[in-house]
Formats: C-alpha cells, sequence, structure tokens
C-alpha cells in the first residue's frame, strides 16, 4: 500500500480511505458434501477437494475460463445456488421406483448453467450415482478435422469413433471405481466382427475398455452401453443420472461434420446424437435426467432467446415432453456482493468500491463479472 | 458536470483577462490556450469543493472532458495515456483488449508468488495490483537525461540535455511499447508484456537496460554538454 500512496501520490484524504479498508471474507459453508446443502448454505461457497475434481472433472465439465480461475485461486470453489440446490433436493426426495424425472436448466449465456450442473454432479457422485455425463455435445459436432464414417450397423447414421472412444474414456475415468464396485456386467453377447465378440458376462469395465481400443466400435459401445446401464437400473442394481450440457446442440440444423464422401451429416444422423436422444428416453427408472440447454451452443444465427423451446424447437420438446424447467437467473445482490467479497479475498480483485459500476456493466451475470475483474 | 458548466460559462465572459501560459497551447487546437484542463472526476471535484480550491477555478473556462476520461473508478489517466501509445491505426479497443489482458497476466504471475508465499511479512510487500505495476514500472524507467543533436562546425554532436518530467514519462512508456513490438512473434504480447512490466517494477529489464544505455552514453558525451549553450 505504501507503494501505491507513492507511486500515487494520492492526497491525504484517499489515504485515510485506504488505511481503514480492510480485505472482505467470503462467507463459506463448511459442509463439503452437496448432498449436506440446504438453504441455510445458500449464496455461500463450498470448496470441492482436488481429488474429487479431478476425478469428476479431469476430461472436461467445468468450463475452461473457471478452470483458469481454479488454479489461480488454488482452490475449487463453488457457490450454493438455488437452482442446483432445488434439482439436489428434488434428487433426494424422489421416488427411484417410477420413471427417471427430467430436469432441464435454462438461463442467459453466462448465468451459471455448467456450474449448477457441476454442482450436481458432484452430488450425484458422491451418492454413487452412475455419471452418463456428456461434458459439452457442440464439442461432438463442431469441425476439427474429425474422421467420420458411415455406420456399419445402423443403416444411414454417421460414426464419429475417435471422439467416441474419448468420451468412453471419460466415462470409464468417473465410474471405473464404482463400476468395479457395483460389479455389473453385460447380459448378452456382444459380436463385433468375425473375430471379435464379448460374451455374456463380461464386466462393463472391459467392455467400456474394448470400445476404447478397438475406436471403430466405440461408438455401438456407448449405445450398448446405454442399453445396459438402463437394464442395471431398471432392475435396480444401480442409480444413474445422466446429464447432458449444451443438450439444444442435438437439435440444430447442422453441423460442421462431413463424412469421406463429402456429404454434410445433420445432428440427427449422429450415431452418437441418437445414443444421446435415447439417454433422455425416460423409459427407465432408478435414475435421473438433467439437461442444460445454452444459446452458446446453438447456431450462432439462433442465439436471440435463451428460452428452451426457441432452442430446441418443437421436435425437441415433444421428445423430452415431461420435464421440469429450472431457470438459472443472474446473481442476486447478496450473492453478487458474496461473489466480489470472495475476488476480493482471494486478491482477484484489486479496486474496491466500484460494485455499483460492476453490478451495472455485467448485469450480474456471474460469467461476465468474471471477464470485467480479470483485469481490475 | 453541471458545476464545470456554470463556471465554463461564467469564465467566458471575462476570457481576454485571464490568460494561461499560452506557449504551450496545441498549435491547431480548437480551444484558445487560456482554456483550463478539464475536472473530470467527480471525487476531485469534490475534494476541490470541501478545501475551497474550486475559487481558484471559477474564473477559467474549461476543455471539455475527451469521451475517453470518465469519473468511473476503474479509470486511470496513466493507463488511458499508455493505450494511446501503444495503438496503432487508431484500434484503440483492441489495445486496451490488449492492455486489460496484459493486466490479467500480471495478476496470475504475481498471485502465483503469493500463494505460494508462506512468511507473512513476504507475503504482504508483494504488490498484486496491475496499476500499481505499471506505474512502478514507469517511474523506474524515466531517465534523467537525454541526447539532442546539436549543429556545430558542420557536424552533429549527440548533446546531453535535461529533459521535462512529461517527457521522461513518454520516453519510459514509448520504450515499453517498443519493446513488446520487437518480441518474439511465438510469445503473445501480453505474456511479454506482464514479464517485462513486473521485471521493471523490480528495476532490471530490458526497458531499464535501456535507461541505463542511455544515460551511459549522457556520461560519455559529458564533453559536448556546453554546446547546449554556446
Amino acid at each position: 500500500m505504501k507503494a501505491y500512496r507513492r507511486v500515487c501520490n494520492y492526497a491525504t484524504a484517499a489515504v485515510k480511505q485506504e488505511a481503514q479498508y480492510q480485505i472482505p471474507t467470503a462467507s463459506r459453508t463448511d459442509k463439503k458434501n452437496p448432498a449436506d446443502h440446504d438453504s441455510h448454505d445458500l449464496s455461500k461457497f463450498y470448496t470441492i477437494d482436488a481429488k474429487t475434481v479431478s476425478s469428476i472433472f479431469y476430461t472436461g465439465g467445468l468450463p475452461k475460463p473457471f478452470v483458469e480461475q481454479t488454479t489461480v485461486f488454488a482452490e475449487t470453489a463453488l457457490m450454493v445456488r438455488n437452482p442446483a440446490l432445488e434439482i439436489i433436493h428434488s434428487l433426494k426426495s424422489a421416488d427411484y421406483h417410477k420413471p427417471a424425472r427430467r430436469y432441464l436448466l435454462y438461463g442467459q449465456t453466462g448465468s451459471g448453467k455448467s456450474l449448477s450442473l457441476a454442482h450436481i454432479l458432484h452430488y450425484a457422485y458422491s451418492s454413487k450415482f452412475i455419471l452418463y455425463h456428456i461434458p459439452y455435445v457442440p464439442i461432438w459436432l463442431k469441425y476439427g478435422r474429425k474422421e467420420v464414417n458411415w455406420s456399419p450397423t445402423k443403416n444411414g447414421l454417421a460414426d464419429v469413433p475417435l471422439i467416441a472412444a474419448q468420451w468412453l474414456k471419460h466415462f470409464k475415468h468417473q465410474n471405473g471405481a464404482l463400476l468395479d464396485e457395483l460389479n455389473l456386467t453385460t447380459s448378452q453377447d456382444y459380436i463385433w466382427s468375425i473375430r471379435e465378440t464379448t460374451p455374456k458376462g463380461t464386466t462393463l469395465n472391459e467392455f467400456i475398455s474394448h470400445g476404447i481400443n478397438r475406436a471403430k466400435f466405440a461408438c455401438d459401445c456407448m449405445d450398448y452401453l446405454l442399453n445396459e446401464l438402463k437394464a442395471h437400473c431398471s432392475n435396480n442394481k444401480c442409480k444413474m443420472l445422466v446429464a447432458i450440457d449444451g443438450f439444444n446442440a442435438f437439435f440444430n440444423e447442422k453441423t460442421d461434420l462431413k463424412t469421406e464422401d463429402r456429404v454434410k451429416v445433420t445432428p440427427q444422423q449422429v450415431s452418437m446424437v441418437q445414443t444421446g436422444l435415447s439417454a433422455v428416453l425416460s423409459d427407465w427408472n432408478n435414475g435421473a435426467i438433467v439437461m442444460v440447454t445454452s444459446p452458446r451452443a446453438a447456431l450462432n444465427t439462433r442465439r436471440e432467446s435463451h428460452l428452451p423451446i426457441y432452442l430446441i424447437g418443437r421436435q425437441g420438446f415433444e421428445h423430452i415432453d415431461p420435464f421440469i424447467p429450472v431457470l438459472v437467473p443472474e446473481l442476486s445482490t447478496i450473492e453478487f456482493n458474496n461473489m466480489l467479497d470472495y475476488y476480493e479475498e482471494k486478491r482477484w480483485l484489486q479496486k474496491p468500491g466500484g460494485r455499483k459500476e460492476l453490478e451495472f456493466l455485467t448485469s450480474k451475470l456471474p460469467a461476465d463479472l468474471m471477464l470485467r475483474c480479470a483485469s481490475l | 458536470m453541471a458545476l464545470l458548466v456554470k463556471y465554463s460559462k461564467f469564465g467566458s465572459c471575462i476570457k481576454h483577462l485571464f490568460q494561461m501560459s499560452p506557449q504551450f497551447a496545441a498549435k491547431y487546437s480548437v480551444y484558445p490556450p487560456h482554456f483550463g484542463e478539464p475536472i473530470y472526476k467527480k471525487q476531485e471535484l469534490d475534494k476541490l469543493l470541501e478545501t475551497g480550491g474550486i475559487e481558484n477555478f471559477k474564473l477559467i473556462p474549461f476543455k471539455a472532458a475527451k469521451s475517453n476520461e470518465t469519473c468511473s473508478i476503474f479509470h486511470d489517466p496513466v493507463v488511458s495515456k499508455f493505450i494511446n501509445y501503444m495503438l496503432i491505426k487508431g484500434q484503440k479497443k483492441l489495445a486496451r483488449q490488449v492492455l486489460e489482458k496484459t493486466f490479467e497476466q500480471i495478476k496470475k504471475i504475481q498471485l502465483a508468488k503469493y500463494n505460494k508465499e508462506t512468511d507473512p511479512e513476504k507475503k504482504s510487500s508483494i504488490i498484486v495490483d496491475p496499476v500499481v505495476i505499471l506505474k512502478k514500472a514507469i517511474t523506474n524507467c524515466k531517465p534523467l537525461l537525454k541526447l539532442t543533436p546539436v549543429k556545430r562546425g558542420g557536424s552533429y554532436y549527440q548533446v546531453p540535455v535535461p529533459i521535462t518530467d512529461k517527457e521522461s514519462t513518454f520516453y519510459a512508456m514509448r520504450w515499453f511499447v517498443h519493446c513488446g513490438r520487437e518480441k518474439d512473434k511465438s510469445v503473445s504480447f501480453a505474456d511479454f508484456m506482464a514479464n517485462e512490466f513486473i521485471q521493471a517494477s523490480n528495476n532490471n529489464g530490458r526497458v531499464v537496460k535501456k535507461k541505463l544505455d542511455l544515460h551511459k552514453q549522457c556520461e560519455s558525451n559529458r564533453a559536448y554538454a556546453h554546446y547546449r549553450w554556446s
């Protein structure tokens, strides 16, 4: 501070104010397990320990700017917010004999949908749900010199083998330990080719490993895996949470993908998308489905509204019809102040006193706030 | 603002009575030389009102504030000056974004140090605020003398002459910008400059070296110093 005064040549009146300024501390909860969170913890921060973060989000799931921030702050802290808490509460009190409930998180760009989903995922992970988690759908469908082939098993559908293998790795990373513990096995023989078969009774871990090693079959493996898991859930052997971020990308008009014979592929023609859509169907029980629609996942010509019907269209709406929409709003005043307290505690925000201005500039959207505070 | 308008109107009636150092006025300025610099920060105006210093400004007409001069707490005249020096082809938005990125990078580097440090005394001495680091870096790089060519006997001599504060600040800022432009293409401007600012605030780095080089040359040319007068 001394140096600051000397460099800036501040007058005495300003110096007096600075001497009074104390670095605020953000309010936090001690409850590490998201299952314990209740309305008393609203708008407070809770930290996820590094081990859990790496076991859930190692291969995707947290937005990239947020991950950068966590490395700077040397901790992963999430704010307990109402939308996530609502869904967690609902998951706790749900009747799992009935078909899986569907929740749809929606909200403006940068309002914290993905982090709400991360909170829910942490809950599901800690209460031993199997996570069928698709980190961000547009990654599958974006241009990136991907190898796209016509599927040998499903007529008219295209496979993206390497991406599917990557996803299987992600799945195995999240659930490998739990699958070992539950000791789930395949219920039928799978014949991949003349020489390669997976007999009945193989553990699911081995089944997935086959899909990862033989990327050619990864898309099929993904589909079969879903069917197996659905069957196991319905037989009350395990619980499953299907979580899909950027769900509305399934219903976009086009993708950047092209097959080798230069045919443009629509999202509905990609076999992984069909798998994702079938994961969302509630023809199984003992689990739940959480979807996130975001304008950013839509094509850049269709981002005018963040409302789900606009983003997923009539077709998508009918596909997921009975569902519980949950709005992720912008930060409330308490949340906003706590967020800035957190930034000041972590020394990220160096200029206190501009809160009203920041509120006006960011309209209390947390992602905008993060960007604004980056240079201050 | 209302205050400014009031006084400027009142002052303009008697502008010919009150002349302010005309030799510093820009040649083609819209404003006559006796127009004062605007006080656009609300806090400063309040302070002037409190201390009664406003009396000195009552009869002076003022220039209008520039579009980038706001009373926002995040606005800093040194920073906006630096942005003006580094921009190319009027791409101010781009220049601002790049400097903001630099600030972010400075904060990241300093916070990494801050989080690593265990000794509380050393920890509190680490400066994280990027604007403070920028200002400190600039003050460390301000030269004390400069060289001007003077023609004597058909040849030009580089003569060391004293430098004004404003000019030496300009030298320091310009050296930073040039240093950023000469960097390797594989490094981004933000990363490079962040390192450079932090180094300069600790009194080392390329720009400080540039300053010392200039001082050295002034020292070696001290024999020509009298050419300034004769």
